[in-house]
């Protein structure tokens, strides 16, 4: 191609180029003006189907029975205790089959067989049950790190929480909760006077406080005490695992009463 | 170029360190409501500062005065009371104040170890015609005066006195007055015969007055808002012809009554508006039974429901802030309770369930309406949301012959707490309160006569 050619056809590619952005542009600036000086109605969200309360309800006889702690989740289940009789089975069926009387030795033999391998399944199915729950067990060690003291701006494990790690802090926190809720009460003349009042406590390795400091005062200084006492009486709290000890002891959980 | 590049790896050095720098929440935990429980009141009885040589006459007053408050305190249902047995510290013995500041004065330590968390110690004495109550409420736990006054008056207006300091105890405690010094009116057939007549009580049942004789058929009475009139309909007799349900006005003060409304047809359900001016009312006489606007000369000021249809829409109610009616219509078929603006716009439909819900009642917040249902066999009291949400039964309660009570025409207290309303649980219909999560139950009137459609009166001073 000759030169004049190649700078023509440069020519005409930078020309096109600019032709292109200005109707890029052009559409661009169509739709702000559109959105700016002609905003589409708000699309109004309403759910399509009303549920009715379709019977009237009925009078309600006592009052929700107490909060009781569940059982202490960090227990593990003791290990079943089949396996020390499932050896004693194998021995007899081994007995069994080495008096099988003469006539019925071909079926007994292909029935023991068969109870044999039974037997030595479930065996192996509970030692691989077991297996899994060392595993679980060790990989809950190993996750632990030495304690490092939370202070100033530091990088810190966040709750950006997936998998394991997020069910245990939901179910330590949970189990928290619960207790609190317990120990959580109020004389009936200081209910229903929307009062809120938020506390930082931070407690122990063993659950004991170590610090409770009102972050947010009711303004009543009544309401104010019950909520200190309340938080006194449910001392000690549910230990925590490893792994949260930092974070209760150094940063300390914010209780919201009642939010 | 390398302009851009240093831009952009600074902008990408800043957005991560601010990440490093970002603190994470501490964990936040709602604990939610809290469980509530009585706090434990000491009563002991009243001490009588008179001469040695008290009369027994003297000491009913006292023992009047004692009972009055004790029942008022319990119904409040903050409270609940200590046996005068469990006390350590003799009463008789100490006087009203706390030692040390008082040589003769009780001890708090006596009564924090018996777990009170208040304490009331009071005195009365007789001069002339006339009562004086010396009264103290203490915080035992503070070791602190909650309220302290004295009252004085007439011997004959004792039970006034006594609800009084009930509801300033319960306004230095709570921040809010008790319902104890209001009343009651309503229709009671206990002039004897088929007549009901109109009469007011004291919110205990006490002091029944009567205050119509037509010797006919009154009903649903109302209170105006200062409680100075009594809007009612009662079913006269008219010149040369037959009985027609008209509404009329009564003035406690002077005891004069006017007929307000007496349109042919009904001129029935009369509520005042809250500043006093108005009635909302049912007229029938222009085909429909439909509500209307009246001021307190009888004139129409606005037709507030328009059938359809030839729907009945009865018992109005207004808000005590002015801003909507609840009523009962039967315009989808069955009547339900609606809510409407104050000039009649934006007609909501709120019940959905049951055959018959009506006499709806507002709560004095606005908040939570009270009405009447009707589920296959009997009528139950129900309170829920403005909106219709929220529904909690109140009553559920057999007859002596097994069958279902009906419990009807609630009327919510001024203090928004309770709610009141008639049951024929004992076999007549007697007037009931019952705090409006249901959890207690009171009957009020004690006898065997039959009540209809009490309404509750604000606190009168």
């Amino acid at each position: 191609m000759s030169t004049l050619e190649r700078s023509r056809i440069e020519e005409k590619i930078v020309r096109n180029f600019f032709v292109s952005i200005f109707f890029h542009v052009l559409v661009i600036a169509a739709f702000s003006i559109k959105f700016v000086f002609f905003p589409d109605e708000a699309i109004l969200i309403e759910s399509a189907v009303r549920v009715d309360i379709v019977g009237l309800p009925e009078k309600m006889q006592q009052l929700p029975p107490p909060l009781t702690e569940p059982a202490d989740a960090t227990k593990k289940t003791p290990p079943p205790s089949a396996p020390d009789s499932k050896p004693s089975e194998a021995e007899k069926k081994a007995d069994s089959k080495t008096k099988p009387p003469p006539e019925e030795k071909a079926i007994n033999l292909n029935k023991t067989k068969d109870r044999q391998k039974q037997a030595l399944d479930k065996l192996k199915a509970l030692d691989a049950l077991e297996k899994m729950k060392k595993e679980v067990a060790q990989q809950g060690k190993s996750q632990a790190d030495q304690p490092r003291p939370v202070r100033g701006n530091v990088l810190s494990a966040g709750t950006a929480l997936t998998g394991v790690n997020q069910l245990q802090y939901e179910q330590y926190f949970g189990q928290l909760d619960i207790h609190i809720k317990n120990y959580w009460s109020l004389p009936e003349f200081l209910q229903n006077r929307d009062l809120k009042a938020q506390v930082r406590i931070q407690f122990d390795e063993n659950g004991f406080i170590t610090s409770k400091v009102i972050t947010r005062s009711s303004g009543n200084a009544e309401y104010d005490n019950f909520v200190l006492d309340s938080i006194q009486r449910a001392s000690p709290f549910p230990a925590p695992p490893e792994k949260f000890r930092d974070i209760v002891k150094y940063k300390g959980v914010i209780l919201g009463f009642p939010e | 170029m390398r302009f851009l590049r240093l831009f952009l790896s600074i902008s990408l050095v800043l957005f991560f360190s601010l990440n490093l720098l970002a603190q994470t929440d501490e964990p936040y935990i709602k604990v939610g409501e809290a469980k509530a429980r009585k706090s434990l009141l000491a009563f002991p009885p009243l001490l009588y500062f008179g001469t040695p040589t008290a009369s027994s006459q003297y000491l009913s007053i006292g023992s009047d005065l004692f009972n009055i408050i004790l029942n008022d305190l319990t119904v409040s249902a903050y409270f609940q009371m200590i046996d005068q047995k469990a006390y350590l510290e003799d009463p008789s013995k100490t006087s009203l104040r706390p030692a040390p500041g008082d040589p003769k004065g009780f001890n708090f330590k006596s009564w924090k170890a018996i777990n009170a968390d208040f304490l009331i110690r009071g005195g009365f004495s007789v001069i002339g015609s006339e009562v004086e109550l010396e009264i103290y409420a203490y915080s035992v736990v503070r070791s602190d005066l909650v309220v302290g006054k004295k009252y004085r008056g007439p011997t004959n207006s004792l039970r006034k006195i006594a609800h009084t300091f009930a509801n300033d105890f319960l306004l230095a405690l709570t921040g809010q007055t008790g319902p104890f010094t209001s009343k009651v009116v309503v229709a009671s057939d206990r002039g004897g015969g088929k007549f009901r007549e109109i009469y007011t009580m004291d919110w205990d049942g006490f002091n029944p007055q009567k205050i119509t004789s037509h010797n006919t058929v009154s009903i649903s009475p109302s209170w105006s808002p200062d409680g100075t009139k009594i809007v009612y309909t009662a079913f006269v007799k008219r010149k040369g012809a037959g009985r027609n349900p008209d509404m009329y006005v009564y003035n406690t003060g002077n005891g004069s009554r006017y007929r307000v409304s007496y349109r042919q047809g009904t001129n029935s359900g009369g509520s005042f508006t809250p500043d006093g001016q108005n009635i909302l009312l049912t007229v029938s006489q222009n085909g429909n039974p439909d509500i209307y606007r009246i001021d307190l000369q009888g004139n129409i000021k606005q037709r507030l429901t328009n059938g359809p249809l030839g729907a009945m829409n009865v018992e109005p109610v207004m808000t005590k802030d002015g801003s909507r009616i609840a009523f009962s219509s039967d315009r989808h078929g069955r009547p339900m309770i609606y809510t409407m603006n104050a000039d009649g716009s934006n007609i909501q439909r709120r019940t959905f369930a049951g055959q018959f819900n009506s006499s709806p009642s507002w709560s004095p917040d606005g908040k939570k309406i009270a009405f009447a249902g009707q589920e296959n066999t009997h009528f139950d009291i129900f309170v829920m949301d403005a909106d219709g949400t929220n529904m909690v039964r109140l009553t559920s309660a057999k007859k002596p012959n097994g069958k279902m009570s009906n419990n009807e025409d609630p009327s919510f207290s001024p203090c928004g707490r309770f709610v009141m309303y008639t049951s024929d649980r004992s076999g007549k219909n007697q007037i009931y309160i019952s705090t409006i999560d249901g959890s207690e139950e009171r009957r009020i009137t004690m006898d065997s006569h039959n009540y209809f459609k009490p309404k509750w009166s604000q606190n009168f001073d």
